[in-house]
């Protein structure tokens, strides 16, 4: 191999062979080629209605719907959770309540303390199994935060919340 | 009532600093390291071929 | 060491310094500042580093596509090692992006992992661009390099608004897109705060590393791929390139 031909101005377009016609028509076509493969293959996720195949979790009606199918199958299943319905026994280390979507209701058994946010009326995801009886036993909850940030009422004004962010804007 | 037990969780979450320092701690623990092997490589001097 | 012109100001160490600068007073203002969450309580601060991190994730990864089609369109080793550069800095973020999140899910969600689409997604365009920087190292032909990471690039950038768009398409448990209309005004100064801190933080580490990529990829680029007939005239060839892949 030749020693480099022209080490002097690193900042000037050095000499490239690469920008021989051929090699450039064929980068130039690679170029085409992978951006209509990349705009398929994002139209296809975007309008290909994935969404049927695509179920992270079900919720009552789609599980009322299969009906039979349902039982036993391991199953995300996905509602709120009904108001008055929560009951938590500590020493069985069992929780049970009622997930719904507004029209389909179904009776869930969990083991273990719910995070934190658990609260009648909270969005909740449980994974678990749904039995011969109707009852969805579970032994994985999530609890599912909006995307709603607000801050607590009456702790601090937004008067004197103004006068902290300008004194550290400030900085 | 009657038969709803006592709350078990209050939906409002208290404490949890160690996730929030974890969170914080690795963010600029990494974002550092890769800064300053960045700086280091960039500073290092050009090998001159031959 | 100071005997080359790489020492000196830059415009990198600008965008670096106020990214950092940004970042530290947002991250400051959200932490000590800032109102806790009404539901979330102070775990909620770790808003302000987990949203930053995915919008300026979000940039970085849609400037190495761009690199990477100016790379393909010329030829040039500057986009070439902008596109390394870029990839680089994106798998960083997305790294970050994915510990926070699980680290904030496990007290709200009650889960450091599941397999939602927002979070599948993620992990997935993680190991794309994983596998463009895994190409650029395993290829020691220049041209080859420059355009087979390039073509991967733009196919892996293809995860990238389907990330976005996950929350809206499919059923997840990650919330839908925020915005100034969902979240407390009170949050939002800290989070803008760290936002262009985590975007200018990532601008400057991208050209930190694009002038330390250039030079050895113009070198390796001025010598073109010898044609497979002749593989003991390659050697030499292979050899300098895998020594400037190893000094990266």
């Amino acid at each position: 191999m030749t020693p480099e031909p022209s080490p002097s101005a690193p900042t000037a377009a050095p000499p490239v062979p690469s920008t021989r016609p051929a090699a450039t028509l064929q980068r130039r076509l690679f170029l085409v080629g992978s951006l209509l493969v990349a705009g398929l293959a994002l139209s296809v996720v975007a309008f290909g209605d994935l969404g049927e195949d695509l179920v992270y979790f079900w919720d009552p009606s789609q599980m009322a719907a299969a009906g039979e199918d349902a039982v036993g199958a391991t199953i995300r299943l996905g509602g709120v959770v009904k108001a008055g319905t929560v009951q938590w026994q500590p020493d069985a280390n069992s929780l049970k309540f009622i997930v719904t979507d507004g029209k389909v209701e179904v009776p869930v058994e969990a083991t273990g303390a719910p995070p934190q946010m658990f609260r009648e009326g909270i969005g909740v995801v449980v994974e678990g199994t749904l039995t011969k009886s109707g009852v969805f036993t579970s032994d994985r909850l999530m609890v599912k935060h909006s995307n709603e940030y607000k801050a607590p009422e009456g702790e601090m004004s937004a008067e004197e919340r103004k006068t902290l962010y300008t004194t550290v804007e400030e900085l | 009532m009657n038969e709803v037990a006592e709350p078990v969780a209050t939906g409002v979450i208290t404490g949890g600093w160690s996730y929030i320092w974890a969170a914080y701690g690795v963010t600029w623990a990494a974002l550092l390291l890769f800064l300053g092997r960045a700086l280091l490589l960039s500073r290092a001097p050009d090998p001159e071929p031959e | 060491m100071a005997t080359t012109q790489s020492g000196g100001l830059r415009w990198e160490h600008g965008l670096l310094a106020l990214g950092l600068a940004l970042l530290a007073v947002g991250h400051v203002q959200g932490l000590f500042f800032a109102p806790a969450e009404a539901m979330m309580g102070d775990v909620g601060r770790i808003l302000y580093v987990h949203v930053p991190t995915a919008w300026a994730d979000m940039l970085v990864y849609t400037a190495c596509f761009g690199f990477a089609v100016a790379a393909l369109w010329t030829g040039k080793a500057t986009y070439d090692a902008a596109v390394e550069a870029s990839a680089e800095v994106g798998v960083l973020y997305n790294a970050l992006l994915l510990f926070q999140g699980s680290v904030w899910a496990r007290p709200t969600w009650g889960v450091f992992w599941t397999w939602d689409p927002r979070l599948t997604t993620s992990a997935v365009v993680l190991v794309l661009f994983l596998g463009v920087l895994v190409l650029r190292r395993v290829i020691p032909e220049p041209e080859r390099r420059l355009n087979l990471s390039a073509i991967a690039a733009v196919l892996a950038y293809v995860g990238v608004p389907i990330v976005y768009f996950s929350v809206k398409w499919w059923r997840t448990l990650h919330q839908p897109f925020s915005s100034p209309q969902t979240v407390d005004g009170s949050f939002i100064t800290p989070l803008r705060l760290a936002a262009f801190g985590m975007i200018f933080l990532g601008a400057g580490l991208i050209g930190l590393r694009w002038r330390a990529l250039r030079r050895g990829l113009e070198r390796d680029l001025a010598t073109p791929d010898l044609p497979a007939a002749a593989p003991a005239l390659r050697l030499p060839g292979e050899a300098g390139g895998s020594a400037a892949g190893g000094a990266l």
